[in-house]
C-alpha cells in the first residue's frame, strides 16, 4: 500500500496515485466502513472541473466495472442487450455523463452524489432504449408502400410536428385523446381506466380516434412525411 | 360476386377497437369481416395508420429518460425543473416512468458487492505453463520468461507470441484449441479476452477495468495491441468457465 502524506495536497497528488487512494476508499465503501472520499472526488473534479484528458480517463477505468455491475443487475437488462452490447451501454453513460456534467459545470461533493449521478445517468440510457425498442415494436421495419420513410424529426421537429396535428384537430377532447394514444403510447382501454373522469367509455375513445384518422388523412397532403403516399 | 348481409355491418368505432386486439365483434360481424373487402380495406387502413403513427410520434415530444433521471435526483436547473414538472403533469407515460425512477433510486446500492456479478459464477480455471521439450532450456532462463509460451488448462491449450507490428507497436497474439473432439475451434468464437494489470481479477473486491480486450476469431486467433512492458493477468471467457493465465511477465527489452 502506498502511504500518502496527509499535509501533500489533493491536486498536486499524482493521478496514479489518487487512483489507488480511491480503490481503496472504493473498498471501504462496499465494507459499509468509513471512507475518505477525497481521492475520487479528485478524480471526478481533475475529469470534470479540469477537463484533463487522463483524469477522464481513470475515471472511466475506475468506475466503468461499476457501471457494469449496476448494468447486469437492471431489471431491463435482459432487454436492454438484446438492443446493444454491454460495452456500448458502459460507453453511452460516460458518454452522456460527461456531456450533462459539463453543461450544468457540475462540481460534486460528495462520492455518493457523483455515483448517484453516473448511476442516473445509466438508468436514463436503458430507459431511452427500452422507449425506442416499444416505437419500434408496433411498425414493420419494411412496410409496403412506406419504404425507408424518414423519421417525422428528419423532416420536422417534434414539437412542431404535434402544433401541426393540434391545429387539425378540432374538439379538445380529440386533442386529448391524440395526445394520449400516439404520444403517451395508451390503448383505448387503458385511457378509460386511468382516466375515467374525462373518458367513461371505451367507445368514445374509438370514436374520437376515428375522427382523428379521419382528420389527418383529409389532410395528408400536409402529413405526407408522417402518413406517407400509400393508399390503403 | 359475395353476398353480403349487411345488417350485420361493422361500425368504425368497432373496426378501430378491433386495430387495437379489442375484439366485441359477434360470430356474425365476424363471418361478415371474412367476406366484406370494404371492411377488412377500412381494418388494414386503420391498423397502418395507427403503427405509423405511434412509430412516429410515441414519446417523440417527451424529455429524454436521462433528462427524467436528473430531474429526480434534483440535479437540473431550476427552469428545466419546472418545465419537466409541468410535463409531468400532463404526461401519464413520463409520470409512471418517473415513479419507476424514484423507486430505483430509492433502491440503488451505488458500491454493490462484486459476488453479484455473474462472472463469479462462472467456473474459473487457472491455466499451467508448459515447458516446451522442443526448446533447449538454458540454466539461467527464468521459467515464463521466453516466447513462444504455452499455456494448458484442463482441454484448453492456450498459445501466446509477443510480436511487434509494422508500426513497432506491440502486440500479443494467441491462439486457442481444444483436445477435446467436440469442442470444434469455432466455438470460441466471439469469446472475450481481457488483459489486466496485475493482480487484476484475482485481487480481492476487484473493481479493474481491462487494459485491453478483443474477441476470439472464428479460428481461434486472439490478437491484443498496444502491449507494453508490464505484470499482467490474461483472462478468457468461454462458455460456461473462465480461463486464467497469471504470472504473465512482458519484458520489451
Amino acid at each position: 500500500m502506498t502511504s500518502t502524506r496527509m499535509d501533500e495536497k489533493l491536486d498536486e497528488m499524482k493521478l496514479s496515485l489518487l487512483e489507488e487512494r480511491c480503490g481503496q476508499e472504493l473498498k471501504l465503501h462496499r465494507r459499509r466502513e468509513q471512507a475518505d472520499d477525497r481521492f475520487c472526488l479528485e478524480i471526478f473534479r481533475r475529469a470534470i472541473v479540469g477537463r484533463e484528458d487522463e483524469a477522464w480517463i481513470a475515471l472511466q477505468q475506475r468506475f466503468s466495472e461499476l457501471v457494469r455491475i449496476w448494468l447486469r443487475s437492471h431489471p431491463s437488462c435482459d432487454i436492454a442487450l438484446q438492443r446493444d452490447s454491454e460495452e456500448n451501454y458502459v460507453a453511452l453513460t460516460f458518454s452522456r455523463f460527461w456531456y450533462a456534467v459539463r453543461e450544468q459545470q457540475l462540481e460534486f461533493q460528495t462520492l455518493n452524489a457523483a455515483l448517484s449521478y453516473l448511476h442516473a445517468t445509466l438508468n436514463g440510457v436503458v430507459m431511452d432504449i427500452l422507449r425506442s425498442h416499444l416505437r419500434s415494436r408496433t411498425m414493420p421495419l419494411s412496410d409496403p408502400g412506406f419504404p425507408d420513410e424518414p423519421a417525422v424529426e428528419e423532416q420536422f421537429g417534434a414539437e412542431e410536428t404535434w402544433q401541426i396535428i393540434l391545429s387539425l384537430l378540432v374538439d379538445e377532447r380529440e386533442k386529448r385523446v391524440a395526445y394520449l394514444l400516439y404520444y403517451c403510447g395508451l390503448k383505448p382501454r387503458e385511457i378509460v381506466a386511468r382516466r375515467p373522469e374525462e373518458y367513461p367509455d371505451v367507445k368514445e375513445v374509438y370514436r374520437l380516434n376515428c375522427n382523428i384518422v379521419e382528420r389527418l388523412r383529409r389532410n395528408r397532403d400536409r402529413l405526407r412525411w408522417l402518413l406517407g403516399d400509400g393508399e390503403v | 360476386m359475395t353476398n353480403i348481409n349487411h345488417t350485420t355491418a361493422i361500425s368504425d368505432e368497432e373496426l378501430m377497437g378491433l386495430a387495437y386486439d379489442d375484439d366485441t365483434l359477434s360470430a356474425s360481424q365476424h363471418e361478415h369481416l371474412k367476406e366484406c373487402m370494404q371492411c377488412q380495406q377500412r381494418l388494414a387502413m386503420y391498423r397502418q395508420t395507427l403503427g405509423l403513427l405511434h412509430a412516429r410520434l410515441y414519446r417523440s415530444i417527451c424529455p429524454s429518460a436521462v433528462q427524467l433521471n436528473y430531474y429526480c435526483l434534483g440535479a437540473m436547473p431550476e427552469q428545466e425543473r419546472i418545465r419537466i414538472a409541468s410535463h409531468i403533469l400532463d404526461c401519464p407515460a413520463c409520470a409512471d416512468e418517473v415513479a419507476e425512477i424514484r423507486r430505483a433510486q430509492a433502491q440503488v446500492n451505488l458500491y454493490p458487492e462484486l459476488p453479484a456479478s455473474p462472472l463469479k459464477a462462472i467456473r474459473r480455471i487457472f491455466a499451467a505453463l508448459v515447458v516446451q521439450q522442443a526448446k533447449p532450456v538454458t540454466r539461467d532462463m527464468t521459467p515464463g520468461t521466453g516466447w513462444p509460451r504455452q499455456y494448458r488448462a484442463e482441454t484448453i491449450d492456450l498459445s501466446l507470441h509477443l510480436t511487434r507490428a509494422h508500426s513497432g507497436e506491440m502486440l500479443l497474439l494467441g491462439i486457442i484449441t481444444s483436445t477435446n473432439p467436440d469442442e470444434p475451434v469455432d466455438a470460441f468464437e466471439g469469446a472475450r479476452v481481457e488483459l489486466y494489470n496485475a493482480p487484476g481479477p484475482l485481487a480481492e473486491d476487484n473493481t479493474d477495468s481491462p487494459l485491453l480486450a478483443s474477441e476470439v476469431d472464428d479460428v481461434g486467433n486472439i490478437v491484443l495491441e498496444g502491449i507494453t512492458a508490464g505484470k499482467y493477468v490474461l483472462l478468457l471467457h468461454l462458455p460456461e468457465r473462465e480461463i486464467l493465465v497469471d504470472g504473465l511477465r512482458i519484458d520489451l527489452k
